[in-house]
């Protein structure tokens, strides 16, 4: 038979265990311990916000609705996906900042679109793949759409250059016939994909030139409080 | 299986730890190892690593000196948590008596953690070991994560995705701070040492 007292054995070293590391089990002890638990920000504010947008469109609801964007792509930052499509949602935000109460019906239903979205992405009931399908359909969407409101702008300043030209027959058209440039059919929008991109692309970087230079004058800033070595 | 010599007066435990790539195992043997080289009076040995990685695996031998006239040493052994090194996995698991699951809290790793508790059970059962039986501490890693505001799985969405049919002891810690890194430790010692006699019988 075994000469081994075995629960003297396991009182015995869990007493060693307790001094070897005493100190750090009484810091790190479950009572001590304060354990706090983020839970995945929650998107009710969100929702509010863009309720609120579509009854009416103020100043407060649209800032709010930045800020809560703002605050959901830092709390999502791992998240690609869903990263994209709160970036989609800042952009519809800040084309509603612009036109406001003369915003097309069409920018709300993308809104709540890209909304839906969001919330089918958080639930956790969709793979990656159903995931990136989501969200490139809503991508595509939010071209398309794009490419439209650009027509229709145009077509509307045309208009509105034909009535005055009417009204001041004397005055020549400022602008020649033969440069005008037609615009985009909503049918094709896939067409224009890539110059859609192109622009965004474009802004997109001037946008990271404009911040490196604002960061470069922070860091001269900071570089001239630092004294000289003498 | 522990291995026991009544002449010399001398059981050694193997003490692993499993879990998912870049999980904090070796994170854990590293704040050991810094905190209490000098107690235990021994160093941990790297094994073959690339950058932060561990490609074959951490070894990290220690006494505990003489408990009721036995000579106790324990070994711990983290494995490397990538899904092609596998091989290196089954090899370490050979004669474990006891495992530190270390689960990695963030939500992204949810998968990870289920797909690696699966890879133990499998590389167990070529040993003829049972999950069920082998003493098994969770350990649900990077609670510190929270603080920095990264969503991070909840101890119960991971006690019911990993711990729902095993019902072992976990214990929420943070690797990096060293919370809880020593009681993951004791539990899993503990635990393997009363489990000698079920082994030995």
């Amino acid at each position: 038979m075994l000469d081994l007292d075995y629960n003297n054995l396991v009182m015995g070293v869990e007493k060693r265990l307790d001094e070897i590391f005493a100190d750090d089990l009484q810091i790190h002890s479950p009572q001590s311990a304060k354990l706090k638990l983020v839970k995945p920000p929650s998107l009710a504010s969100l929702r509010k916000i863009i309720m609120s947008l579509e009854w009416e469109v103020t100043d407060n609801h649209l800032n709010d609705l930045l800020k809560e964007l703002n605050r959901l792509q830092r709390a999502y930052i791992k998240d690609d996906q869903l990263q994209k499509l709160l970036r989609l949602l800042f952009f519809l935000g800040r084309y509603i900042r612009v036109y406001k109460s003369d915003t097309h019906p069409y920018v709300f239903n993308s809104l709540f679109r890209a909304y839906n979205g969001v919330i089918k992405i958080t639930s956790g009931k969709y793979s990656n793949h159903q995931k990136t399908r989501i969200v490139n359909d809503e991508i595509k969407r939010y071209l398309s759409l794009k490419a439209y409101l650009k027509s229709k702008n145009k077509n509307i300043s045309r208009r509105t250059l034909k009535r005055v030209n009417t009204l001041e027959k004397s005055r020549p058209s400022p602008i020649d016939s033969s440069s005008k440039q037609k615009p985009y059919p909503y049918k094709d929008a896939s067409k224009i994909l890539s110059t859609t991109l192109n622009n965004d692309f474009r802004e997109l970087k001037k946008f990271i030139y404009l911040e490196i230079k604002k960061l470069r004058q922070d860091l001269q800033r900071i570089l001239a409080l630092i004294p000289k070595k003498t | 299986m522990a291995y026991v010599n009544i002449r010399n007066k001398e059981i050694q435990l193997k003490i692993v730890y499993y879990g998912p790539g870049q999980g904090g195992k070796t994170t854990n043997l590293l704040y050991i190892n810094k905190n209490f080289s000098e107690k235990i009076k021994s160093q941990m040995i790297n094994i073959d690593t690339y950058g932060d990685r561990t490609i074959f695996f951490d070894f990290f031998p220690f006494d505990l000196g003489q408990i009721n006239g036995f000579d106790i040493k324990i070994q711990l052994y983290t494995v490397p948590g990538q899904s092609r090194y596998d091989a290196t996995r089954k090899l370490v698991l050979n004669g474990v008596d006891g495992i530190v699951f270390v689960a990695d809290m963030t939500a992204s790793m949810r998968r990870k953690n289920i797909l690696s508790l699966k890879n133990l059970h499998e590389n167990l059962m070529t040993y003829n070991k049972n999950i069920f039986k082998i003493p098994l501490v969770f350990q649900f890693n990077k609670v510190d994560l929270s603080q920095k505001g990264y969503p991070i799985l909840t101890p119960e969405r991971l006690t019911d995705d990993l711990n729902r049919q095993l019902k072992r002891p976990w214990i929420i810690a943070s690797a990096l701070t060293g919370q809880n890194v020593a009681a993951t430790l004791k539990t899993v010692i503990t635990m393997t040492t009363a489990n000698i006699k079920n082994n030995l019988n």
